[in-house]
């Protein structure tokens, strides 16, 4: 471990090393970490709206806020343990020979302390919060890396950011993407039969934690499926129940709503007799009229329609 | 064949399809109608309307007919428009209104029981008293025009042997409500002297019989109506017959009465005037052809369902005029009708065109 101060959190670079020297001493560290195989832990802390505090009560105030978060960072650990420099407007300490999970415990150490500050802006208090990423160097040797240390923790700061801030987060890797189910020999019932196993494995491991004996699960499963098909079975016994009562009432309103046809029908029948619009019956003689002349007496007949005829027109010109 | 096609005739007022002919028998009690369609309706020509609003309701009906305005009658304006074959009022001018409307519904009724197409012309005869006057005539086409597109009159008696197809040498008897008309046929259209009208008819028969009644049994209560029914149920002139039992009310209480001669004597009392007419009928009549004649008598109309009405006729035209014989049609009450509707057949189309 260095001896002397590698720390500069100032924005003008005043200290023993720039910090450009600092990050040199971290890519180095990270080298050497790798080689020897001991765990590194990154810190990359941000002031919350610190640029909307800066608008609000001017360069000077950000300024001192900046420096005292960066005084409380040199507090909370030994100077003597980290690399520390600005990167980007954030502060990233570094920490050889740091496991995994102190890095949040030195987060929610800076938080505490964070959370104490209060700044005084005239008539105002100002009180400051902060967000910290961690990324961790222990197994994984693309992990020991500088840059993509740097990604990592980077990665985390903005997670803590966008969940509100006043908090940190830790880096987590992403689960490894599973290969296609084209490569995998027996597709996706091998990867279900697989799925299957680990699941049972993570459900022995849980039970067996809690110092209980792992149950059935084929019993249980088909008690389940029991469960279901019986469950299903009352439902659609419901269902039908539901459907016959519905086809009741529907035969039943049919059934009126025929009779009440029935009714309009031979209600419209007495009205059609009623106007006398019934359509009648044909005549038989509609289209052949007149005496033939193969009639007995047709002649006489003849004359004698003459005779009706003439005295009818007789007595209705006389009534015109 | 001189039969003649009027399938492409009569395209004017939407009908243009065929004719329906009728024949109207327009009685004092009755009003029968054949209609080419093979259609026969008879209804008792009696007419009501409802007295008012609340009768209106209570019918569901603005005119009733024939049986059921009797039956309601107490509850309308009841009418019975013809008398002695003809209409009332048209006879003396005073144009009964009531009376004529009455006369125009039961036309317009008869001629909706004969079921005429939307489609079709409605031409008709019209029976009418052999010796109506030309008022009354005339009434009965003005009311008729009404009812049907094409009309025409005749004789009633005529139009009965016209029918039977008894034309030659015949004597016909028709006996309705309102008259008896006798008609001589002689192979020509008869004429006024060919013609007697009587009104010694079946109303006649009834006043009879009310007077008779009254006269044997005054405590009877009774209404030319159940007289009327009476009637038409026992009538009778035949000398063997069971006694005829009658309940007639008396206080109120249902009574039992023998009328059996009373019933006789009123049927009886129509024998003599129609006697008399046959008697004037053959004596003036070509004496080469009367013995013909009175041995061609034939009985028609509502009337001649008296029983043993023919014989009594023979008997008395025997008893005054030496002998003759009666043929009763086979249905009484359509033989007008029947034969006015032969008429309307056999009358040439043109003729029906010149009255529309």
């Amino acid at each position: 471990m260095p001896e002397f101060p590698t720390v500069n959190f100032s924005e003008a670079g005043q200290g023993l090393f720039s910090n450009e020297e600092i990050k040199r001493l971290m890519r180095a560290e990270c080298v050497r970490a790798k080689r020897y195989g001991y765990p590194i832990c990154v810190l990359l802390v941000g002031i919350d709206r610190v640029d909307q505090l800066g608008d609000l009560y001017g360069a000077e105030s950000r300024a001192t806020i900046q420096r005292e978060v960066a005084e409380l960072m040199r507090a909370v650990t030994r100077a003597s343990d980290m690399f520390g420099c600005k990167l980007s407007g954030s502060f990233l300490s570094f920490y050889p020979h740091t496991p995994r999970a102190e890095g949040p415990r030195i987060a929610r150490r800076l938080l505490d302390r964070t959370r104490r500050l209060v700044f005084d802006e005239g008539a105002a208090s100002v009180a400051v919060t902060l967000s910290v990423g961690i990324a961790s160097a222990v197994e994984d040797p693309v992990d020991f890396d500088f840059d993509v240390l740097i990604g990592h923790a980077q990665s985390a700061l903005r997670k803590a950011q966008d969940s509100g801030g006043d908090r940190f987060a830790v880096y987590v890797p992403p689960p490894p993407v599973p290969e296609s189910s084209a490569t995998i020999p027996g597709g996706l019932e091998a990867i279900g039969k697989e799925l299957e196993r680990m699941l049972t494995e993570k459900v022995a491991e849980i039970f067996h934690s809690m110092g209980r004996e792992v149950p059935d699960f084929h019993g249980h499963e088909r008690e389940v499926l029991e469960l279901a098909v019986s469950r299903m079975n009352d439902e659609r016994a419901q269902l039908m129940e539901d459907h016959k009562r519905q086809y009741d009432l529907l035969e039943r309103r049919l059934s009126k709503l025929a009779g009440n046809l029935e009714m309009t029908e031979a209600e419209l029948k007495s009205t059609m007799a009623r106007k006398n619009i019934d359509p009648g019956v044909a005549s038989i003689y509609r289209t052949v009229q007149g005496l033939s002349a193969a009639e007995e007496d047709a002649e006489l007949k003849k004359e004698m329609m003459s005779k009706i005829f003439e005295a009818n027109l007789e007595l209705q010109k006389r009534d015109e | 064949m001189t039969k003649e096609n009027k399938g492409e005739q009569s395209e004017s007022d939407g009908k243009g399809h065929g004719v329906l002919y009728l024949g109207i028998d327009l009685g004092t009690s009755r009003t029968s109608v054949a209609g080419s369609n093979g259609v026969r309706a008879t209804v008792p020509s009696f007419v009501g309307y409802p007295k008012d609003v609340v009768s209106r309701k209570l019918l569901k009906k603005d005119v009733l007919y024939g049986d059921e305005a009797i039956e309601k009658r107490l509850s309308l304006d009841f009418y019975r428009p013809l008398e002695h074959g003809v209409l009332k009022g048209s006879t003396d001018g005073s144009g009964d209104q009531p009376n004529m409307r009455a006369a125009r519904d039961l036309l317009l009724e008869i001629v909706r029981r004969s079921q005429p197409r939307k489609d079709e012309l409605v031409y008709a005869v019209i029976g009418a008293p052999a010796q109506a006057s030309i008022q009354s005539k005339n009434a009965i086409v003005e009311i008729a025009k009404e009812a049907v597109d094409s009309v025409m009159l005749c004789s009633e008696p005529f139009a009965v042997a016209y029918g039977q197809d008894m034309l030659e040498d015949v004597l016909v008897i028709d006996i309705g409500a309102g008259t008896v008309d006798l008609c001589r046929m002689h192979g020509t259209m008869p004429e006024d002297a060919d013609q007697i009208t009587l009104t010694t008819a079946g109303d006649h028969v009834d006043a009879e019989l009310m007077r008779a009644i009254k006269a044997s049994h005054p405590e009877a209560q009774f209404t030319t109506q159940m007289v009327k029914a009476m009637k038409e149920r026992h009538a009778t002139i035949a000398e063997v017959v069971g006694r005829i039992h009658v309940d007639l009310p008396v206080n109120g209480k249902p009574t039992s009465f023998d009328l059996t001669d009373e019933i006789r004597s009123a049927c009886q009392s129509i024998v003599p005037p129609i006697v008399d007419g046959l008697g004037k009928l053959v004596a003036t009549f070509d004496p080469e052809f009367q013995e013909r004649l009175k041995n061609r008598v034939l009985l028609a109309g509502g009337g001649s369902q008296i029983k043993a009405l023919d014989t009594a006729i023979e008997l008395e035209m025997k008893e005054r005029l030496g002998g003759g014989k009666v043929m009763r049609i086979e249905e009484p009450i359509y033989g007008g009708a029947d034969g006015a509707l032969k008429i309307a057949h056999d009358m040439p189309e043109e003729f029906w065109e010149k009255l529309k």
